[in-house]
């Protein structure tokens, strides 16, 4: 029948032919642009959970103080968790203490009346709680302390009392014995900790467990005596003490599971498995569990690499892994070596994205690489940094806030604004100095443009060094203030100083406190020390030198932009080309007896003796050095620093005109937002181009002769 | 004589479409200059970091974007305007060759009344049919939804033609909505017309999509190849409509409940 068919219609068989081959290819390309990647070979788990001794560092001996033995049952239909944790607290303190108060995080998505709850009214970062009535909490059961401990006894439980605060994010424990300094408790827990519908970093979505905050953590002692525990506020994060979790995980069988630390053992039992973690020098344990993920594993620098995605979200594996290698490369190189020997990267799936770009020790969640729509990729829109840059800004958290544990409370730029700069310095690394982050054609966006951004309308409410309870999510700024404007300032330092004493600067700050817990007041003084208290800009001005040598006053800079609403802004306020003053009319000689009399010499258009006056405003309230570069008519170039004490600063230039001035040509100032003040090109310059309007005239003529052409005949 | 040879024959009237689709254009991207101009006074945007200036103009000065949304939506309604009154002439001169110039423009004349009609009957079908792919489109992926849209314009566009005409050269009846509805059910009962006219028309979207590319790409300074592709797709367009003339008159429309009656 076919033969018959092909010979009395061949045309029919061919466009078969082709419709059949155009399938294929169509069906190939479909298929190899979302098909599964292979894995490639696993690498192996690494047989301790901290690097080498040269890839370490030194563990200051007081910072371990906690150790947890925590064994977890999940019951993946109820997304429910029954735990127990033995948990050994050293008072490292000079104080006695009592008392323990304890954080349950995971309380705060107990009902719509919690600080928290009332605070987001069921909304994270645009993620909305779903099921109204799949509400979170962690019940606290049993509270112990073991008594009668030795060798080779695990002696007996004393139970202790214990009760919820007023907020229930928090619980005090009384201890039935004070515990002296340096000596150590034993506690033991029981717990049952319900996993809310996630959409605030932690909980379920379908298959999908992401299990963060999920056990009761105790306060962090201070030197001092006093205890750091924080209510669970909608902008605050957490703050926790360093040791050592040795964690027996309880799942179905057919979960793929990735946790903090390295995993050391997996027995599977009928219907379930046993999966043992074991994490050094952590100040938490997450884990993320779902039968589909796939896995994707590399090594880079002796560090295991692992991946956990969905098959639909495995194509940008790679992208993934590049993004995760270069923030590897750069963080160690400016902070030290990563001290742990695993990173997970966990890809939530969709429908689960209130869980992405949350850090935890050695695990981190991630956000999904865009894919861009052909209309715009034709139109020339390029960007790298979807996704990937969640990448680094988590895998950053490793350092700033993993590292440098600091009080994420007390003072959240700590860790999300010095984690921001990092990552501005990851891009560069990987990209060169403010390479483009996205562009549309010719126009660029920056890495620096996505922190300038900072300084609009409610990112100038508060200062920077505030606490998290500041913040509103009603009033909002909260990222723009504590990540970018931390960044802005911390890059504008950076620039001015220069890049290699300011990188000097927080190689010693993370040298000096890996491992430890330090506040903003020990960051300031590692810039101070190192950058020096005052760097000169310029020497004094030839044609002022009275003015003296301009200088960035870093603790002026630090203090200003840290702890006022202050702002950085400048405006060239005007460029006048005159004639010159000259020396008409009478004057006194020497013997002082007047002569002269004469009258001014007509001047047409650009005769005789001529000035150039330049005139700078500082229209913003922080005071801050500024560049200033002037071009003259005849292409000439000069380059000025003004120290910005006034408020306004005048150039005159004899015998010159000036044909426009640039405030800040190289773009220092991150922390300027509006720029758009900052170049004026002078009224009598007959070839004005302000640099934009032909060009978005041109396209916008472009744009209407598509859309002529398109409703045309 | 074949499409091409009608089209280069009537060079006069490609070159004045042509013309008269830049200055249309001309006026948006002229609006638009001097509104960015006069917002920006005697300042400058940098060498660099354009985007983000950009974006700083059109925070600070909004009144650009609506510029810039005036011009070139302005533009676009200015020249389906323009295009509906200029349709019954071109057809008529494509379809019929040169002819004198008082011919022509009495069969415009007779003709205009009944294509402004049908164009406006076209108007009306087209956004039901916009209302009615809004809703179902939405839940597919946005390319296939593009994909169905774009097969849906086509398919519009060439029962406009269609539509226009049988109104200019073969009598039909602009004021009745069913010339409009046939032009659509003549359209898709005759797929070899319909993909020669789908054919022209993606590729006039295409002179028109690289053209805009070209000058994003190059923030404006590739406005002279832009409207050379424009040149390109006015005589594609032609093409197309000469070949809509030369495809016949469409069968009669089934006759009305109302004309059984009587």
């Amino acid at each position: 029948v076919r033969t018959q068919v092909a010979r009395s219609h061949p045309k029919v068989v061919a466009l078969l032919f082709v419709r059949t081959r155009a399938s294929l290819i169509l069906a190939a390309a479909l298929a190899c642009d979302r098909a599964v990647p292979p894995a490639g070979a696993a690498v192996p788990e690494p047989e301790a959970a901290l690097r080498e001794p040269s890839k370490l560092g030194s563990i200051p001996a007081a910072a371990k103080v906690l150790d947890w033995d925590i064994h977890a049952r999940l019951d993946a239909d109820k997304h429910r968790i029954d735990g127990r944790a033995r948990m050994r607290w050293r008072n490292t303190s000079a104080t006695t203490v009592a008392r323990m108060p304890m954080h349950l995080y995971m309380n705060s998505f107990r009902a719509e009346d919690t600080p928290w709850m009332i605070e987001g009214r069921g909304r994270h970062r645009g993620n909305a709680q779903g099921d109204p009535t799949a509400w979170g909490y962690v019940d606290v059961q049993r509270v112990a302390r073991r008594v009668g401990l030795a060798q080779g006894s695990e002696g007996e439980l004393a139970p202790l009392r214990f009760a919820e605060g007023e907020d229930p994010s928090l619980m005090e424990i009384e201890l039935d014995q004070p515990v002296a300094p340096g000596e150590s408790i034993e506690l033991e827990l029981e717990f049952v900790t319900q996993l809310p519908e996630v959409f605030a970093r932690t909980g379920y979505a379908g298959e999908f467990h992401m299990v963060g905050q999920w056990y009761p953590k105790p306060g962090v002692l201070h030197a001092d005596g006093s205890w750091h525990t924080h209510p669970f506020v909608f902008h605050s994060e957490f703050y926790a003490d360093f040791g050592d979790y040795a964690v027996e995980l309880d799942v179905p069988a057919s979960m793929v599971v990735g946790a903090t630390g390295i995993r050391t053992e997996e027995v599977v039992e009928g219907d379930r498995k046993r999966i043992t973690y074991h994490a050094e020098m952590v100040h938490d344990f997450a884990w993320a569990a779902d039968p589909r993920f796939v896995e994707y594993t590399t090594s880079h620098d002796g560090v295991k690499i692992r991946q956990l995605m969905l098959p639909e979200h495995a194509w940008s594996y790679r992208a993934h892994e590049d993004a995760q290698i270069a923030a590897l490369d750069s963080m160690q190189a400016r902070f030290g070596p990563y001290p742990w020997s695993t990173i997970t990267i966990v890809h939530p799936p969709t429908g689960a994205e209130g869980a992405m770009g949350m850090e935890y020790p050695t695990l981190f969640t991630t956000s999904p690489v865009s894919s861009i729509a052909p209309p715009l990729r034709l139109l020339g829109y390029q960007e790298r940094v979807s996704g990937v840059f969640t990448t680094v800004h988590e895998f950053g958290h490793q350092y700033f806030q993993g590292l440098l544990a600091s009080d994420e409370f007390a003072q959240p730029w700590l860790d999300e604004g010095m984690n921001t700069t990092s990552n501005a310095l990851v891009l560069e690394d990987r990209d060169g100095r403010d390479a483009w982050v996205m562009r549309l054609g010719e126009l660029t966006f920056h890495g620096s443009d996505f922190v300038r951004l900072s300084q609009h309308g409610i990112d100038t409410l508060q200062p920077i060094d505030v606490s998290a309870a500041e913040f509103s999510p009603t009033v909002g700024g909260y990222g723009g203030i504590v990540y970018r404007k931390t960044a802005a300032l911390m890059l504008t330092l950076r620039n001015l100083a220069g890049a290699a004493a300011f990188d000097r600067a927080l190689h010693s700050y993370a040298e000096q406190h890996r491992f430890g817990h330090p506040t903003g007041a020990d960051l300031e003084a590692s810039l101070r020390e190192v950058i020096g208290e005052r760097v000169p800009l310029s020497t004094a001005d030839p044609d002022d030198p009275a003015s003296g040598v301009v200088e960035l006053d870093v603790g002026d800079v630090l203090e200003q932009g840290l702890r006022t609403t202050r702002v950085v802004d400048f405006r060239v306020h005007a460029i006048v080309n005159r004639a010159a003053v000259g020396d008409a009319g009478w004057h006194r000689n020497e013997a002082g007896v007047l002569v002269g009399g004469d009258a001014p010499e007509p001047r047409e258009g650009n005769e005789g003796p001529r000035e150039a006056v330049v005139v700078l405003h500082r229209s913003g309230d922080f005071v801050i050095p500024v560049e200033i570069e002037v071009v003259f008519d005849d292409d000439s170039v000069i380059r000025r620093v003004w120290s910005g004490r006034k408020r306004v600063h005048t150039l005159v230039f004899p015998d010159r005109k000036v044909a426009r001035v640039r405030l800040d040509p190289d773009a220092k100032l991150v922390l300027e937002s509006r720029r758009l003040d900052n170049h004026r090109v002078a009224h009598d310059v007959a070839d004005h181009d302000d640099g934009i309007s032909g060009p978005l005239g041109r396209t916008s003529e472009a744009a209407a002769l598509a859309l002529t052409l398109g409703v045309g005949p | 004589m074949n499409g091409a040879r009608v089209v280069l024959a009537a060079w006069r009237w490609l070159l004045a479409l042509w013309i008269g689709e830049l200055a249309i254009a001309a006026f948006a991207g002229t609006a638009v200059r001097a509104q960015v101009a006069a917002a920006l006074g005697e300042f400058a945007l940098p060498d660099d970091h354009l985007m983000y200036a950009v974006a700083e103009l059109v925070g600070f000065h909004p009144d650009v974007v609506v510029a810039i949304v005036i011009g070139v939506v302005g533009s676009a309604v200015l020249a389906v305007v323009v295009w509906t009154m200029l349709a019954p002439l071109v057809i008529a001169r494509l379809a019929g060759g040169a002819r004198p110039a008082g011919e022509l423009g009495a069969a415009w004349t007779r003709t205009l009344g009944g294509a402004i009609a049908t164009s406006a009957w076209h108007l009306l079908l087209r956004a039901g049919l916009a209302f009615a792919l809004v809703g179902s489109l939405s839940p597919l992926p946005p390319m296939l939804a593009l994909a169905i849209a774009a097969l849906a314009t086509v398919v519009a566009t060439a029962a406009l033609d269609i539509s226009r005409t049988q109104v200019v050269l073969h009598g039909g009846v602009g004021t009745s909505w069913r010339t409009a509805a046939w032009g659509y059910v003549h359209a898709v009962k005759r797929p070899r017309l319909l993909a020669v006219l789908a054919g022209a028309q993606l590729l006039q979207w295409a002179c028109a999509a690289a053209g805009l590319a070209l000058v994003v790409r190059s923030a404006g300074a590739a406005i002279g190849p832009a409207r050379v592709l424009a040149l390109l797709g006015t005589a594609i367009g032609l093409w197309r409509l000469h070949h809509v003339a030369c495809a016949g008159a469409m069968p009669a429309p089934p006759p009305s409940r109302e004309t059984d009656a009587e």
